[in-house]
């Protein structure tokens, strides 16, 4: 069973192998799940009606790939097959609760990736293409997982871990990467694995760039790959929202340099802080940039597109008037912002009316069972972010702690508890947790339980997704 | 996309009147109907105007039983389903009523396509439902099965090892 852990193997191969294995048993158990006429939820042969040029009479779309038309693959397939071009050239959705499927990121990628593939929207493959480049997508993550978590345990300033053992470290983290809670999600087009991988990279390249020597003392040692940090983190947080917290990374390291306690001869210190003072530009930079994306595609883009036409005032969304402005006057701030920053965002605004995402809404008796489903990764998270921050004590650690805390905060305060179970694989530091236990002891309970709800939950998951069964 | 709701059919009701070979000569049959003639289960789908009314007469039904009856709309179409009820009207026809409303912005489409199904109850559950229980009554045996292999044995043996 362990073999995966040998060394003489390239690892990349191990992966591929591993990988790959994994989809074929995940799609195997969508093959035998009862056809779409027979789920729970009918909708499935509505859509497919509503896209006649999908040709359903290839049996690999009967078979399985309609299968994974549940939940919000819907809503992606139609921004993909159905954005009607403005006359500015545009795509966009039919209605605006469709903009919460990454219209101008996600549901673009596999557009053009379709397009640049030279296949027409009515090719009988076109749910084989899209799912595909997800695999690929989610494929290219994990390699990306593996060379992070090599590289974070590496550099480990506190505890010089052997070869053999970031190795073990890094392959138990791909295996629970691949063999994930997101169970049936990671076999459609979702868009959660597009931000995974590129939230891997910027991790990366944040990693290679910088080395600490304390748990004040941070230096930027390569600055075009930490710039292109913020290019990759602020790719991740357009696409999906929830992302926008990668930017604590930023904000921790200006906070390092701000902070920094370096030499106490006045003469080398000043040098220093000079040094340091420039070095600060750079997360400063990094972390302008990521907020100009988000504000560009989450304010100005949508403000544009429903705000700024020729309707009167009262025929705009609430949204569009409620500005941030209006809040700002009394502080006397109102010149800082621009009028297209609204009080709520239209991303805001779709998640309460029409999911009714809002503080602490959802924490009532019905939804009780998808609270324990959501409690292991809940669990887990904490427990990884409380060992690598206090027990661990691991410098280069702490900033993902932080991002941790703060995606714990905001899945369970304000989101749809279960959907941690999808939306939490851009987060490594629980896999990392699991996989230094099992480093320190092969047979760790706490491993075990984990490995025993993933085995179970994995392909229940998935049994449950192809017949359009909750949770959602 | 799925709203539900359970139908009790009395015992008390005359064969003649829920067949629709018998029916058809003294029912108003202007709504749109479905029938459970020689099955247990049927799923059948309507255009319905949104904003409206819509009501489905279920024949061919079947005495002192129970039956789910299931409303799915396609996600693509800002649509929700409020307000389903049923009724046994004075010659007896199952009515199936409910209104499909605009849960946003302005439909672009007159009529919006739905599925209807009525599955009868067995054992408190939908007969449509039975294929997928046995699905997931197979997967959680097999990973148990994996579980009791591969962890539990594990387990112990490295407690037996200890002990040793």
């Amino acid at each position: 069973m362990f073999s995966v852990f040998d060394m003489k193997q390239p690892p990349i191969w191990t992966i591929t192998k591993v990988f790959w294995i994994s989809k074929v048993l995940q799609y195997t158990i969508i093959f035998f799940t009862p056809c779409i006429e027979s789920q729970f939820d009918t909708s499935t042969t509505l859509l497919l009606d509503n896209f006649p040029q999908l040709d359903q009479s290839q049996w690999y779309n009967a078979k399985i790939l309609n299968k994974l038309l549940s939940w919000d693959s819907a809503y992606y397939l139609k921004n993909i097959l159905h954005m009607a071009q403005t006359p500015d050239g545009i795509y966009l959705p039919e209605y605006e609760n469709e903009y919460a499927f990454s219209p101008f990121v996600w549901s673009s990628v596999l557009r053009f990736s379709v397009k640049a593939l030279l296949l027409k929207e009515d090719t009988p493959f076109l749910l084989l293409v899209l799912i595909s480049i997800t695999n690929i997508i989610h494929y290219c993550s994990t390699i990306a997982l593996f060379y992070l978590t090599r590289i974070v345990f590496q550099k480990n300033s506190m505890y010089k871990y052997q070869k053999q053992t970031v190795f073990r470290i890094a392959m138990f983290t791909c295996l629970l990467f691949i063999f994930s809670l997101s169970g049936g999600f990671q076999s459609t087009f979702y868009s959660e694995q597009f931000s995974t991988l590129f939230t891997f990279l910027g991790m990366y390249t944040r990693e290679y760039s910088t080395k600490y020597t304390g748990s004040f003392t941070i230096t930027i040692e390569n600055k075009a790959l930490y710039l292109l940090t913020s290019v990759f983190f602020t790719v991740a947080a357009v696409n999906r929202p929830n992302c926008v917290i990668n930017g604590l990374f930023f904000l921790l390291d200006l906070q390092k340099f701000i902070f920094n306690k370096t030499s106490q001869h006045s003469e080398l210190k000043n040098k220093l802080n000079d040094h340091r003072k420039r070095e600060a530009l750079y997360p400063l930079f990094s972390g302008c940039f990521m907020l100009c994306g988000m504000v560009y595609t989450v304010y100005y883009t949508p403000f544009q597109i429903f705000c700024n036409t020729s309707n009167s005032a009262d025929n705009l969304p609430n949204w569009c008037n409620n500005s941030l402005l209006s809040q700002l006057e009394l502080l006397k701030l109102n010149s800082l912002v621009p009028t297209f920053v609204t009080r709520n965002s239209l991303y805001t605004y779709i998640q309460r009316r029409y999911w009714n995402v809002g503080l602490l809404t959802y924490y009532t008796a019905n939804n009780i069972p998808n609270v324990l489903i959501a409690l292991p990764n809940v669990i887990y998270l904490f427990m990884a972010a409380n060992y690598f921050q206090w027990d661990f004590n691991s410098f280069n650690l702490h900033s993902y702690c932080y991002v941790s805390f703060a995606f714990l905060i905001m899945i369970c305060g304000w989101a749809h508890l279960q959907i941690i179970n999808r939306v939490i694989t851009f987060i490594p530091l629980h896999l990392w947790y699991l996989s230094s236990c099992f480093a320190k002891n092969g047979n760790s309970l706490k491993v075990k339980l984990y490995l025993a709800w993933v085995i179970i939950w994995w392909p229940l998951q998935t049994v449950l997704f192809a017949n359009f069964l909750p949770p959602a | 996309n799925t709203e539900t709701i359970i139908i009790e059919v009395p015992s008390y009701i005359r064969e003649d009147l829920i067949h629709r070979e018998t029916r058809n000569n003294n029912a108003n049959s202007k709504q749109d109907q479905i029938s459970l003639a020689h099955s247990n289960h049927k799923t059948q789908r309507f255009e319905v105007v949104p904003n409206a009314r819509t009501l489905v007469e279920v024949l061919d039904y079947q005495k002192s039983s129970k039956y789910m009856a299931k409303i799915c709309w396609s996600a693509i179409h800002p649509v929700s389903i409020e307000a389903i009820e049923y009724e046994f009207d004075e010659d007896m026809s199952l009515l199936l009523s409910f209104d499909v409303v605009q849960s946003g912005p302005i439909l672009n489409q007159k009529i919006i396509p739905i599925n209807v199904s009525v599955d009868q109850l067995v054992l408190g559950i939908p007969v449509t439902l039975f294929s997928v229980i046995i699905n997931i009554v197979v997967v959680l045996m097999m990973s148990c099965g994996i579980i009791y292999k591969y962890l539990w044995k594990e387990v112990d043996k490295s407690d037996t090892k200890k002990n040793d």
